[in-house]
């Protein structure tokens, strides 16, 4: 049997990287949403190339938002002055992401915002970034199974899984039988166990809280199926 | 394809950082997995809880403020976790222990991949179909 | 009330950025958000183009590029 590491290990391991994803990069951890993007590739390129032709050009964004202002709410955008009072704030952002990690990023003297808030969510990675990421969990998993020494080759899931699964072929259908329920299911509740388990719960999302709860639930009665069907 | 490189270096270290700690805790063991989900062993479960109670502290204490993008319990949200709890029981994988399983050299997760591919692209074409809202405008 | 993607649009830190731009926030996300088009399109299913304005009207990308 291989030797994992214990709760105490793993448990401050996977909150450190849980926060520590946020404070570095400004997005919430979470895997099945950037998995089923490559689902979609085409339409995730586009989105992609739109964000871009977006983040180009921070002085062309901000004169295009002061025009459409203009035009939507009919007034004339403000002169602003290239440095305000207040906290310093980004004058031109160089890029979506970077603006929205400018600390403090609400105007003091707007009526609008009256409590500093924190920071915001940068914007969606590219495609090709999330392509890293996925490689990296990869990477990772392959690091930890040399370290171990426990590196192989195989096509089954363990003792376990074919004596209450299936072996062969048929464990190989039921795995991607099960991947179906999790590509579907995670995109249906929106989260899968780092995004709503990890991040969502460390927040107190409700959504989160809920999904955790349900899917854990569901693990453990269908596992328990599976240990009375054998 | 816009690169922030340093983003990408940091997303990189992280996404190597979290495969490894989801193999070293056995995540990514079936056998594992389905000790916690039958109640043998507390290990994983301790160490899930405990991963969770750490990280609500540490967002309270770093984060307090900041606008992490919130989830809401939508119609999706039962029956969603309830599939994927099942799919989670059988494949003994969640999104991101398949990609650690196919690093570990389990070529079993290939299929595992596949078949959540396959279902995101099934929900999607569902959705597009039926019109069930987004989680977020980004989503 | 405020609009529930607020925390996850993209566009919601742009307005926050210059107090000119508050006006999208006061009118839609803290206002009457029922009226974004970006939550509209969100709500049926469909895909939300970036650059799509609550108003209905795109952010010119003639006008952003070089």
């Amino acid at each position: 049997m291989t030797s994992y590491w214990p709760f105490w290990a793993t448990a401050p391991a996977l909150a450190a990287l849980t926060v520590g994803y946020w404070i570095l990069l400004r997005r919430p951890l979470g895997v099945s949403g950037v998995l089923a993007r490559f689902s979609r590739v085409r339409e995730e390129l586009e989105v992609d190339r739109g964000f871009e032709a977006m983040e180009a050009d921070p002085a062309a964004l901000e004169a295009a938002m002061a025009a459409m202002t203009a035009e939507a709410f009919g007034m004339a955008p403000e002169e602003e002055p290239s440095s305000m009072e207040g906290p310093a704030l980004p004058t031109a952002p160089s890029s979506m992401f970077e603006a929205a990690t400018a600390p403090g990023s609400a105007p003091v003297d707007s009526p609008v915002f009256e409590e500093p808030r924190g920071r915001a969510c940068a914007s969606t990675p590219a495609l090709g970034e999330h392509a890293v990421f996925l490689v990296a969990l990869v990477a990772g998993g392959l690091l930890a199974a040399l370290l171990r020494g426990t590196f192989g080759v195989t096509a089954g899931m363990g003792q376990g899984f074919a004596r209450l699964v299936a072996n062969g072929p048929a464990g190989l259908a039921a795995l991607a039988g099960g991947g179906v329920l999790v590509g579907f299911g995670t995109a249906l509740c929106g989260g899968c166990t780092a995004g709503h388990g990890l991040t969502g719960c460390g927040r107190l999302m409700p959504g989160s809280l809920l999904s955790t709860i349900v899917f854990f639930g569901a693990a453990v009665g269908v596992s328990f199926l599976l240990a009375g069907l054998a | 394809m816009s690169m922030h490189r340093r983003s990408t270096v940091v997303l990189a270290a992280l996404g190597v950082a979290l495969g490894f700690v989801i193999s070293m805790s056995g995540l990514s063991d079936w056998g594992e997995l389905h000790a916690m989900f039958t109640f043998a062993s507390p290990r994983l479960l301790l160490a899930f809880g405990g991963a969770v109670v750490l990280a609500t502290a540490g967002f309270f204490l770093l984060a307090r403020r900041d606008q992490i993008p919130a989830k809401h319990i939508v119609a999706g949200t039962v029956p969603g976790a309830l599939l994927f709890g099942a799919g989670w029981a059988v494949a003994g994988a969640c999104p991101g222990a398949a990609l650690v399983q196919l690093g570990e050299g389990k070529l079993g997760a290939i299929a595992t991949i596949a078949g959540i591919l396959g279902g995101a692209w099934l929900h999607d074409r569902l959705r597009k179909r039926f019109g069930w809202a987004r989680h977020s405008c980004i989503d | 009330m405020t609009c529930s993607h607020i925390t996850s649009c993209p566009l919601f830190p742009l307005f926050t950025l210059k107090a000119s731009l508050s006006v999208w926030q006061v009118h839609y996300c803290n206002g009457q958000f029922e009226t974004c088009e970006r939550l509209k399109l969100a709500k049926a299913g469909a895909r939300v183009p970036p650059n799509l304005l609550p108003n209905g009207k795109s952010l010119d990308p003639a006008l952003l590029k070089r």
